[in-house]
C-alpha cells in the first residue's frame, strides 16, 4: 500500500468526520508518512509502522465517540451523519441542511419496500398461480433493482444536500468569526482610543490650570509692583510739582524742621520768626531784609525767582519725561519678558512630554532672564531727585520725631539757646503772620553774629559742665542731620554730665 | 511487554512528555517509543482524543523543512488529568508490587 491509498482508505473510513477534522487527520498522518520517509523508510514501511488499518481507523473513530461499525452499515450514504434524525445543529456545522438529505433517503427507500411487498403478496394459487408467481418472482427480482436504484439515488441526492450544507455552515462560521472579530478589534481600539484621549484631557486640564495659576501668581506679584512703583512716582511727581511752589512760598527743603521750630518757640516764648528775623541774624539775613523791603529788590527777586523757577520746571520736564520714557520702556521690556516666561512654561512641558526641545527651552530661558535683566537695568536708568530732598520727604514723620524729642531733652538740659538758634528754630511761616509778637525774652544777636558762631554770653554751668558753651555746643548740634541720632547723643551727653 | 500495560500507561507518558515541552506528532511518537515500544497508529488516535477532551490544545508553527506541524501544548485541565494519573500510577504500582512482594514472601 502506497501512501496515496493509504490516504484515500482513511478519507472513506473517516468520512464520517467532520471535513475539517478529517483533513487534519489525514494532514497530519500524511506529515508523518514524509518525515518517516526522510528518515530513510519507504511509503510501505512508514505506513506498515501504523499497525492495522482497520483497528487505526476504529481507535480514531472511537476517539470522536463515534460507532467503529458505522462504515460498514448500509442503508447509510457516505457523507451521512449518525445523528441525522437528531434534528437540526449548529448553523455552522451544517447539520441543518444535511439532515434533510436523510429522511429523503429513507422515504425513497421504504417506498421502493412498499412496492416490492406489494408485488411479492401478489402471488398465491395454481400453475397459472405458478406461473404467476414466476412472474411474481420476477417482478419481485426486479422491484428489488429498482429499490437499490433509487437508494442510490436518494443516497446521492442526500450527500450532495449534506455537502451543500456544509459548505454553506462553514461558509456562516467562517463570516461570523471574521464579524466578532472585527468587533472585538473595533471595541478595543474605541476602548483605547477613549481611556488616551482621556488621560490626555486630564492631563492638560491640569497643565493649563498650573499655568493659570502661575500666570495669576505672577500678576499678582506684578500688580503690586506695579501699583508700589506707581505710587512712588505718583509721591515723586507731586513732590516735584510743589517744589517750585514751596519755593515760590518760602519754605525750604532743607534746615531744622518746621514743627521743631514751633515748638522751640513756644518754649522759649520768642518773638514770631518775621520779628526776629527782621531784627537780624547775619549780614546775609541783613541784606536780604533790606532788600526785601526797596521795590526794587523784590522786582528783581521776582525776576530772578521766576527764571528760577522756570529753569527748574524745565529741569522737571526733561527728568519727568526721561523717566516716563524710562518706565515705557521698562514696561514694554517686561511685557516681552512675560511672553518669554509663557513661552518657556509652555516649552518645559512640551520637554517633560517627551519633545526633544530641550536646546529651544534653555534658549528661551536665557532670553527670559536676560529681558528681565534688562529692564531691571531700565529701571536704574531713572533719574531720581536729590537725596537730601528724598530722605528727608520719605523719613520725614521719623526724624522730626526724634528731633523733637532732642529738642525736648535740650530744653531740659538747656533752656536757652541764643537767638541764633532761637530764630532758626521758629517757623518761617509765623515770621509773616499778623499776630501781636510775643514779647521777646532773649537777648537780640548783635550785627555781626553769624548763624551757627557759638554764643558770647558768659559760660554758664551746663550740662557739658565746666566748658564754654562756644566749645561745647554749635548750632548744628540742635538740629541733628538726617541719620544721626538723637538719643544715642543724649545719652552721650548724659554720661558727661554724669561724670561731671 | 504486554500490550495491555502499555496501552495503559500510554496515556501518562504522552502527556507528560507533553508537560515537559509542546511537541508535534511525529516528535512525541518518537519520544513516546523511547519508553515503550507501541503501535505509531495509536499515538495519532490518542493526540485526537485527548484534544477533544480538552487536555491538549494545538496551534500550527511554521518549519522550514515543510508544511507548518501542529504542536501539542497540555492546558491546565491537562497538567490536573496528568497529575491524577501519576496518583494513580503510583497508588496502583505500589499495590501490585506489594501483592507481589506478599505472595513471593509465601
Amino acid at each position: 500500500m502506497n501512501k496515496k491509498e493509504f490516504l484515500s482508505g482513511l478519507e472513506q473510513a473517516l468520512a464520517v468526520l467532520q471535513d475539517e477534522e478529517l483533513r487534519d487527520i489525514l494532514d497530519e498522518y500524511e506529515q508523518h508518512i514524509d518525515m518517516k520517509m526522510k528518515n530513510g523508510l519507504s511509503e510501505a514501511e512508514a505506513i506498515a509502522d501504523f499497525g492495522d488499518f482497520r483497528e487505526l481507523t476504529a481507535d480514531i473513530l472511537e476517539a470522536y465517540h463515534v460507532r467503529t461499525d458505522y462504515a460498514s452499515i448500509k442503508g447509510r450514504g457516505p457523507g451521512g451523519d449518525a445523528d441525522a434524525f437528531g434534528g437540526f445543529g449548529a448553523p455552522a456545522d451544517g447539520n441543518g441542511v444535511r439532515s434533510l438529505g436523510e429522511p429523503l433517503a429513507e422515504a425513497a427507500g421504504k417506498a421502493g419496500g412498499r412496492q416490492t411487498d406489494g408485488g411479492s403478496a401478489a402471488g398465491h394459487g395454481s400453475s397459472s398461480r405458478q406461473e404467476a408467481g414466476v412472474r411474481m418472482m420476477g417482478a419481485a427480482e426486479h422491484g428489488e433493482k429498482e429499490k437499490g436504484a433509487v437508494r442510490r439515488l436518494t443516497g446521492t441526492l442526500g450527500s450532495f444536500c449534506a455537502k451543500a450544507g456544509h459548505g454553506l455552515g462553514s461558509f456562516l462560521s467562517w463570516t461570523w468569526r471574521k464579524a466578532a472579530l472585527a468587533a472585538s478589534w473595533l471595541w478595543r481600539t474605541a476602548e483605547t482610543a477613549v481611556v488616551w484621549s482621556w488621560e490626555r484631557s486630564c492631563a492638560l486640564a491640569k497643565w493649563c490650570w498650573k499655568a493659570l495659576a502661575a500666570l495669576a501668581g505672577w500678576s499678582l506679584v506684578l500688580l503690586r509692583g506695579a501699583g508700589r512703583w506707581s505710587v512712588r512716582a505718583l509721591r515723586w511727581l507731586w513732590r516735584q510739582l510743589c517744589r517750585p511752589v514751596a519755593w515760590l512760598t518760602g519754605k525750604r527743603a532743607g534746615g531744622p524742621p518746621e514743627s521743631l521750630r514751633a515748638e522751640a518757640a513756644e518754649r522759649i516764648g520768642c518773638a514770631p520768626p518775621g520779628a526776629a528775623y527782621k531784627k537780624g541774624r547775619t549780614e546775609r539775613g541783613n541784606m536780604e531784609m533790606e532788600a526785601k523791603r526797596s521795590p526794587l529788590g523784590g522786582l528783581w527777586r521776582g525776576i530772578a525767582a521766576i527764571g528760577r523757577w522756570c529753569a527748574e520746571a524745565a529741569v522737571w520736564c526733561v527728568r519727568l519725561f526721561w523717566n516716563m520714557g524710562c518706565i515705557c520702556g521698562v514696561l514694554l521690556v517686561g511685557l516681552f519678558g512675560m511672553f518669554g516666561l509663557f513661552s518657556l512654561g509652555v516649552l518645559t512641558v512640551l520637554l517633560l512630554d517627551g519633545y526633544p526641545l530641550l536646546g529651544v527651552t534653555l534658549a528661551c530661558l536665557g532670553v527670559t532672564v536676560s529681558i528681565f535683566a534688562l529692564a531691571l537695568f531700565g529701571l536704574t536708568l531713572l533719574w531720581r531727585g536729590k537725596k537730601k530732598t528724598a530722605e528727608a520727604a520719605e523719613s520725614g514723620p521719623e526724624i522730626r520725631e526724634r528731633k523733637r524729642r532732642f529738642v525736648k531733652k535740650k530744653e531740659e538740659t538747656q533752656p536757652s539757646y541764643g537767638n541764633v538758634r532761637r530764630e532758626e528754630m521758629l517757623e518761617p511761616e509765623e515770621r509773616y503772620t499778623e499776630k501781636p509778637p510775643a514779647p521777646w525774652q532773649g537777648e537780640l544777636p548783635q550785627e555781626n553774629d553769624s548763624a551757627g558762631e557759638p554764643d558770647e554770653r558768659p559760660a554758664e554751668k551746663d550740662a557739658f559742665g565746666k566748658k564754654e558753651r562756644s566749645e561745647s555746643f554749635s548750632g548744628a548740634d540742635a538740629f541733628p542731620e538726617a541719620g544721626s541720632d538723637p538719643e544715642r547723643d543724649g545719652a552721650e551727653r548724659k554720661e558727661a554730665e554724669e561724670h561731671a | 511487554m504486554n500490550a495491555q500495560f502499555k496501552k495503559g500507561v500510554l496515556e501518562l507518558i504522552v502527556l507528560e512528555s507533553v508537560r515537559q515541552r509542546d511537541m508535534y506528532g511525529y516528535e512525541l511518537v518518537e519520544e513516546v517509543s523511547k519508553v515503550v515500544d507501541v503501535n505509531e497508529g495509536t499515538i495519532y488516535p490518542l493526540l485526537k482524543r485527548l484534544t477533544n477532551e480538552r487536555y491538549f490544545e494545538t496551534y500550527l508553527r511554521e518549519s522550514t523543512e515543510g508544511p507548518p506541524r501542529k504542536y501539542y501544548h497540555l492546558t491546565v485541565a491537562g497538567i490536573l488529568y496528568r497529575d491524577k494519573l501519576e496518583a494513580e500510577w503510583t497508588e496502583f504500582a505500589a499495590r501490585v508490587s506489594g501483592f507481589l512482594e506478599e505472595h513471593k514472601q509465601r
